[in-house]
C-alpha cells in the first residue's frame, strides 16, 4: 500500500528482486487500500478491474488477491484480519451491528471466489494457513522465506543487553519486558527499538518501577545498527500477539541468538521450540523475567539456544521461494 | 442503447420453469413472441423441442427447453451449432449429454445467501443462540423442523451444523452454506459427495458426525464452501440464468460498458443487488461518460 512502509512491504520488494536475481521479469503492483468498513470493497473492486498482462501474478495480502488472471499463485500474507480474528478487537470495526455481520459475510464470499480462483495458494506461516482453513475452508501451503538482512545478520559475543526490535504498538506487547524490568538481574539491560504509540507509557512505565536507567529506546534505528544490536545482544525478546510470521524470530536465529516468546504469539511459535531453539513464557512480565534470569546466569545456555536456532534456518533462501511460486 | 430482442418459439403449455427463466432474462433483453412483422430477435427461446418455428431459427443462438424424457429424441434432433438444451429435470439432462443446462426450480434456495461458519457463528452470538446451536431437518419423527417449516431457511442460516433428511432442505442447506450432515438419499438427489459437500449418514451416528461438525472448525468451513459451491454449480436458478443469457448474447457487451463489466464482477463475487459494495461501484463510475445504465 502506498505510503505506508512495514514488514509487507519488505517482504513484496525482497519478493521481486528475487524473481529479478533468478532470471526473471517482475513488477511490484500496489493500489492504495482503505480499511474502514465503509470502503472496504473499494480496493478490491478495483483489483478486480485491473487489467493485468504478465505470464504469472502472484497476488500476497489483502486485497490483491482479488486480481483476476488465469495464472494466478496466491501467496498469502494476511488476510483482513479485523473482520476475521481481529473481530471485537480494539483496534477493528467490526462488532456485531447489522451492517458488520453482513459486511463480514460478504466479505468472507468475495474471499472464497477471488482465493478460490488461484492455481495454488501458499501462506507466510502455518498460523496464516491456519486461518485460512477455519474461516474460509481453504488449504494453503506454508512457505518460508528468509527475514530482511538475513546475509548479513552474524552471531557476536552475549552481551548484557535483551534486544526487541519492535513497533511500539498494543500488538507487539513491547510492555512486556518494561513491566518485567524490575524482577530481572540488575546487570541486564533491555534495548526496544522501533517508534509507535506506547513510546511515553512505557518511558513513564520504567521510571515509575525505578528502571528507566536500564531501559534504552533508540527509536528507528539504520540496518547497520540492528545488525549490530542482534549480534551483541544476550537474547531477542519478541513476544507479539497471534503473529503471522514475525522477521524478528528469524533475524535472532540468522544471528545466533535464542528468542524468548510467549505461548501466544502464533507464527513465532513455528520456529521457537521451548528449551530447544528458545524459551516460551507463559506471557506474563514475571514468566519473562525468569526466561531473561535464566539466560543471564548460564550464557552457555543461551550459546546453545542460538546455535540450534541458526542451524533451523539454514536452509532458508529465496531460491526455493521463486522455484515454488513459478512451478507450473 | 437498444435492448436486445429474444424471440420466443412457443408450444402450448408452457412450463413454470420456463415463464421463470424468461423473466430473470428480462433483466438483460425484451422477450416477444417471434414474429415476421418487427424487428429481428438476435436470439431465440424455444419452449420445446417441437414448438412452432424451431427449425427456421438458422444461425442465431438458440435455448430449447426439454420438459420430459419424452421430448428427448426431439430435442437431439433439434440440436444444432448455436442451440443450448435447457431442462429442469437432472434425468433429462443426463440423457441429453453434459452440455445440457439444468435450470433448477426457482425456490431452490434463491434468494437464500451464503454464510460461513465464522459468520453464523457471530449470529448466533447476536442473536443470543447458544454457540454451539444445530438444528434438525426433515420428516422422521426425531426430526426437529418439518422440511416445509418456513423457519427452516432462518434455521439453516443460522445453525453451527444441521442433520437434513429431505432433499429440499438439504439444497437450501446447500445455498446457505450451512455445515449439514444429509442422509443418503438426499446426497444421491443433490449430488453430494461424503466428506466434500457434507457429511452422508452411515459413516458413523448423525449425532457424532454433527458434533464432529461443531468442534472441527475447518472440516465445517470446508463443508460450507464446498456445499456453496455445489449450490452454485448445479442447483442455482440464478448461475444457470446467466448462463443461458451468455448463449444467447444478450449479456452487455463488456468492451463497450464499463459499468457492465463491472457488475459481471460483482455478479460473479455474489454481490447482492443492494449491497452497499454495489451502490458504491456504481457512484464511482456515476460521473463518467458511459453508455450503461444503473441496474434499478
Amino acid at each position: 500500500m502506498p505510503f505506508v512502509r512495514g514488514g509487507a512491504e519488505m517482504h513484496m520488494d525482497n519478493l521481486v528482486a528475487a524473481f529479478q536475481e533468478h532470471g526473471h521479469r517482475a513488477e511490484l503492483v500496489r493500489l492504495p487500500v482503505a480499511w474502514e468498513r465503509g470502503r472496504l470493497f473499494d480496493s478490491p473492486t478495483a483489483w478486480r478491474m485491473l487489467p493485468l498482462d504478465a505470464d504469472l501474478v502472484v497476488a500476497t495480502n489483502f486485497p490483491s488477491y482479488f486480481a483476476r488472471h488465469d495464472n494466478k499463485v496466491v501467496w498469502l500474507f494476511h488476510q483482513h484480519r479485523g473482520a476475521y480474528d481481529g473481530a471485537d478487537a480494539a483496534w477493528s470495526d467490526f462488532d456485531l451491528g447489522d451492517d458488520s455481520l453482513e459486511t463480514q459475510r460478504l466479505l468472507t464470499e468475495w474471499d472464497n471466489v477471488a482465493l478460490g480462483e488461484a492455481k495454488r495458494i501458499f501462506t507466510t506461516s502455518g498460523v496464516v494457513a491456519d486461518r485460512l482453513a477455519r474461516f474460509n475452508g481453504m488449504r494453503g501451503e506454508p512457505l518460508y522465506h528468509p527475514p530482511p538482512l538475513h546475509e548479513r545478520l552474524h552471531s557476536g559475543g552475549f552481551g548484557d543487553v535483551v534486544f526487541c526490535p519492535s513497533r511500539l504498538e498494543h500488538n507487539k506487547r513491547p510492555g512486556l519486558l518494561v513491566d518485567a524490568l524490575p524482577s530481572i538481574d540488575p546487570s541486564i539491560r533491555l534495548s526496544i527499538a522501533g517508534r509507535g504509540s506506547l513510546h511515553d507509557e512505557l518511558v513513564a512505565s520504567a521510571s515509575a518501577s525505578r528502571s528507566a536507567d536500564r531501559l534504552d529506546l533508540p527509536g528507528f534505528i539504520t540496518d547497520e545498527d540492528l545488525v549490530e544490536r542482534f549480534s551483541s545482544c544476550l537474547a531477542v525478546l519478541y513476544a507479539p500477539v497471534d503473529e503471522d510470521y514475525g522477521y524478528v524470530t528469524l533475524q535472532a536465529f540468522f544471528a545466533g541468538k535464542p528468542v524468548i516468546t510467549a505461548v501466544d504469539s502464533g507464527g513465532v511459535l513455528e520456529w521457537v521450540e521451548d528449551g530447544v531453539t528458545g524459551l516460551v513464557t507463559d506471557g506474563t512480565p514475571a514468566g519473562v523475567a525468569d526466561a531473561v534470569n535464566r539466560l543471564a546466569a548460564d550464557r552457555g545456555l543461551a550459546e546453545r539456544l542460538g546455535k540450534a536456532g541458526r542451524e533451523k534456518v539454514a536452509d532458508l533462501g529465496w531460491g526455493p521461494v521463486v522455484e515454488r511460486l513459478t512451478a507450473p | 442503447m437498444t435492448r436486445p430482442l429474444i424471440g420466443l418459439l412457443v408450444r402450448p403449455g408452457v412450463p413454470e420453469p420456463v415463464v421463470a427463466l424468461l423473466t430473470r432474462l428480462q433483466r438483460w433483453a425484451d422477450v416477444r413472441a417471434a414474429s415476421t412483422e418487427g424487428p429481428a430477435p438476435s436470439a431465440y427461446v424455444a419452449t420445446s423441442p417441437r414448438a412452432h418455428g424451431v427449425d427456421r431459427v438458422g444461425s442465431r443462438p438458440l435455448a430449447v427447453w426439454v420438459d420430459g424424457l419424452d421430448e428427448t429424441e426431439a430435442a437431439l434432433a433439434t440440436a444444432g451449432p448455436g442451440h443450448l438444451l435447457l431442462t429442469a429435470d437432472p434425468e433429462v439432462a443426463a440423457s441429453l449429454g453434459t452440455d445440457t443446462v439444468v435450470v433448477p426450480p426457482e425456490d431452490a434456495g434463491a434468494d437464500l445467501v451464503a454464510r460461513s461458519p465464522f459468520v453464523r457463528r457471530r449470529w448466533r452470538r447476536r442473536a443470543g443462540f447458544p454457540a454451539d446451536w444445530t438444528v434438525a431437518v426433515g420428516a422422521g419423527p426425531s426430526d426437529g423442523l418439518a422440511a416445509d417449516d418456513p423457519l427452516v431457511p432462518t434455521a439453516l442460516s443460522l445453525a453451527a451444523a444441521a442433520v437434513v433428511t429431505d432433499p429440499a432442505a438439504a439444497r437450501r442447506g446447500l445455498a446457505t452454506g450451512c455445515p449439514m450432515v444429509v442422509d443418503p438419499g438426499s446426497a444421491e438427489a443433490l449430488g453430494i459427495e461424503d466428506g466434500v459437500h457434507a457429511l452422508v449418514q452411515g459413516s458413523g451416528a448423525p449425532g457424532d458426525l454433527v458434533r464432529l461438525l461443531v468442534d472441527d472448525d475447518g472440516l465445517a468451513a470446508s463443508l460450507s464452501r464446498s456445499g456453496r459451491v455445489l449450490y452454485e454449480q448445479r442447483h442455482d436458478a440464478a448461475g444457470a440464468v446467466l448462463r443461458v443469457a451468455g448463449h444467447l448474447g444478450v449479456l452487455p457487451d463488456d468492451a463497450d460498458r464499463p459499468l457492465a463489466r463491472l457488475d459481471a464482477t460483482l455478479d460473479a463475487l455474489h454481490t447482492p443487488e443492494h449491497a452497499r459494495a454495489r451502490h458504491r461501484a456504481h457512484e464511482l463510475l456515476a460521473g463518467l461518460p458511459t453508455e450503461a445504465t444503473c441496474p434499478a
